[in-house]
């Protein structure tokens, strides 16, 4: 176990700050997991921290003219990238205080477990502190940690962007396109498989980007989401050997998650009859995956 | 979007080396770029051009060439100073991208595995082809350049002088003190305090005692609250300290009282009553009412207690305005009279009603009426 560090000053007692749960800039409070969270989701938090800095220069020996501050900083152990919040500055003030601190967390920047901590540091010793007193600028007094995660929850479907203008073979003035053969289904899924996003079309893919609320842009996503799913399901029982043997594909392959999706999407019916079905009466097929998705809803 | 490299598993990374590491380097030069293996991407993003990578190969093996590749590799740390500028240029992707094993072991294996064990040799340990954090060939130098950015000259630092930078995950990933160890330690070497280029051995180990003082501090340093000039001197301090002749004690540093930032605007003050445990009013006149309030607040407390199973500093101050030292006043009073048993330590610190105490040792139940003239009396 590693041993605590022993601070080479006088502290205060734990409970002379208070801190809220970190939440979101629109107030909902973390948990241990953030969901929806990709590279390009900037996360903004904030935690209200309440001071008693009468207690904390008492017990740390400082005097009324020592100077406090209030800041936060992020890490992540992905990229072992840190950064500090803006700092909120407590100065001399004296009393039982209350103050947000803030931190934006670049997405490019960060991922996997990330560390967020709130710290009460000394930021002038004033004129008379004690021997034992903390007395150098940014001296750590106090700090509250809280573990989030970034990734590892839901799997996301490969999406990029791409100048159709630039790709003969589509016309500049189209949506998206799903690239992917209903042949490789050995192929990994996140090697073979994308759904390519005209990037000439800024609203479009501002509303295929995670987390948006918009009422536009969950149309959007719904009707991309069933539109995709219809093209897999097609391609998969216009394969005859993935019919045959569905199951016989590798975690991770384009065969696997095919599998998965007819099975979740027509659970216990054979592959063998949804081919049929499919051959006979593709609209049906259609309106059981509309249904599925709950498309619209 | 972003820029996407491909990403090769670790086990087909693994193959890919034990099949070619003992190629020749003209044989593997041939053979490269290798676009064979099965590769995946990240969820999000664009794929990296085909042409960029041809480039990049490029200008790795032109810089590499300038340093006696395929042959014996001369001038190593200029090589790998300007090839992390390369890299980094050539490789524009986010962090997040560029901190996945996969997407070095990729373009290690299969764009440039020939330049990668001229630098190493074909006996090297396999982290410097599969894409581990501190040993991959390239991953290491993108790094640098993206922590320590273009204004350090890269080519100037040693290797063992960026190991102790870049190896040290609370150094590096605060990107402006790893910028100021780098200046302040390049800046002593310019004005010869650490001695000419060619002694090794003498900035290894100022680099080395300063690096082990300054690790020293990060338990209790915020570093990155500092402001621009604080975290300039204390590093400067930290290397004046770490140049001080071994059994001479380094002069202690004096920290003045600094010129005092104002409050910011979003710090508010929370209304607060003074209060006291004494209640004779012979002693201190006039405090009758301060002795009452005592009372009522460790009645508040019996009562938070009773109906919540537990009463702490926190809780007891969310209910009535009170310092902390307040708080615990009452809380160590009600414990003295036996009326709260303290549980837990630390932060985990709480109160609750003994066993066998149905009043917490009091018949009076006055909480709310109590709470009211405190909160009538704040006003």
């Amino acid at each position: 176990m590693r041993t605590p560090a022993a601070l080479p000053y006088l502290l205060p007692p734990d409970d002379a700050v208070t801190a809220e749960p970190w939440r979101t800039i629109d107030g909902m409070e973390i948990g241990e997991r953030l969901e929806h969270w990709d590279a390009f989701t900037d996360v903004e938090l904030l935690q209200v921290l309440t001071v008693d800095v009468d207690a904390i220069r008492e017990a740390c020996g400082l005097g009324a003219d020592s100077a406090l501050a209030l800041s936060a900083q992020w890490h992540s152990d992905r990229t072992r990238l840190a950064a500090e919040g803006e700092p909120v500055e407590l100065g001399t003030l004296g009393g039982c205080l209350r103050a947000p601190v803030g931190l934006t967390v670049p997405g490019a920047s960060a991922g996997g477990r990330l560390e967020l901590q709130a710290r009460l540091l000394l930021r002038s010793p004033g004129r008379a502190p004690s021997a034992i007193s903390p007395r150098r600028p940014g001296a750590l007094l106090w700090t509250d940690r809280q573990q989030l995660m970034l990734e590892g929850g839901a799997a996301r479907f490969p999406i990029s962007a791409a100048d159709f203008a630039s790709m003969p073979r589509f016309p500049a003035s189209g949506s998206w396109a799903l690239e992917w053969s209903n042949e490789e289904l050995e192929a990994p899924v996140l090697g073979s498989l994308r759904l390519l996003v005209n990037s000439g079309d800024a609203s479009l893919l501002e509303a295929l980007r995670s987390g948006s609320g918009d009422v536009r842009a969950g149309m959007v996503r719904t009707f991309v989401t069933f539109d995709v799913a219809r093209s897999l399901v097609h391609g998969a029982l216009g394969n005859e050997r993935f019919v045959e043997a569905p199951e016989a594909y590798d975690e991770g392959t384009v065969g696997r998650m095919l599998s998965e999706l007819l099975g979740a999407c027509w659970p216990g019916i054979p592959m063998s009859a949804l081919q049929a079905r499919f051959v006979e009466d593709p609209s049906r097929l259609d309106v059981e995956l509309q249904a599925h998705l709950g498309l619209l809803r | 979007m972003s820029v996407l490299v491909p990403r090769l598993e670790r086990e087909a990374a693994h193959q890919i080396i034990s099949r070619k590491r003992d190629m020749s380097i003209a044989e593997l030069s041939g053979a490269l770029p290798d676009l064979s293996p099965v590769v995946t991407y990240s969820a999000l993003g664009s794929p990296i051009a085909r042409e960029d990578l041809v480039t990049l190969r490029r200008r790795v093996v032109d810089l590499a060439r300038e340093h006696g590749f395929p042959g014996q590799p001369a001038g190593l740390a200029e090589f790998e100073g300007s090839c992390a500028r390369v890299l980094r240029d050539a490789v524009q992707v986010t962090p997040h991208e560029a901190s996945h094993e996969e997407v070095w072991s990729y373009l290690t294996c299969c764009w440039l595995l020939d330049v990668a064990l001229w630098r190493f040799g074909g006996a090297a340990d396999e982290k410097r082809f599969i894409g581990n954090v501190n040993r991959n060939t390239f991953r290491r130098l993108w790094w640098r350049a993206e922590i320590l950015g273009p204004d350090i000259d890269l080519k100037r630092l040693g290797e063992d002088e960026l190991a102790n930078i870049m190896e040290r995950p609370t150094i590096a990933g605060d990107r402006r003190l790893a910028k100021a160890i780098a200046r302040e330690f390049l800046d002593r070497v310019d004005s010869r305090e650490v001695g000419g280029r060619s002694e090794v051995g003498q900035r290894m180990q100022l680099m080395r005692e300063a690096m082990k003082r300054l690790l020293r501090l990060t338990p209790f340093v915020a570093f990155s609250a500092l402001t621009h000039d604080e975290l300039a001197s204390l590093v400067a301090e930290t290397f004046d300290a770490s140049q001080e002749p071994f059994g001479r004690r380094a002069a202690v540093a004096k920290y003045e009282a600094q010129a005092v930032p104002d409050p910011s605007p979003v710090v508010t003050r929370i209304p607060s009553l003074s209060i006291s445990r004494s209640s004779d009013e012979s002693e201190m006149p006039g405090t009758s009412d301060v002795g009452r309030d005592f009372e009522a607040v460790s009645q508040i407390a019996l009562d938070v207690a009773r109906r919540t199973g537990r009463v702490t500093n926190m809780t007891l101050r969310e209910v009535v305005p009170l310092t902390s030292q307040e708080a615990r006043d009452v809380l160590t009073g009600l414990v003295s009279r036996r009326a709260l048993e303290r549980r837990g330590a630390k932060r985990g610190t709480h109160y609750v009603i003994p066993h066998g105490s149905e009043t917490g040792g009091s018949r009076t139940r006055p909480a709310e009426s109590a709470l009211r003239r405190l909160l009538r009396r704040a006003r």
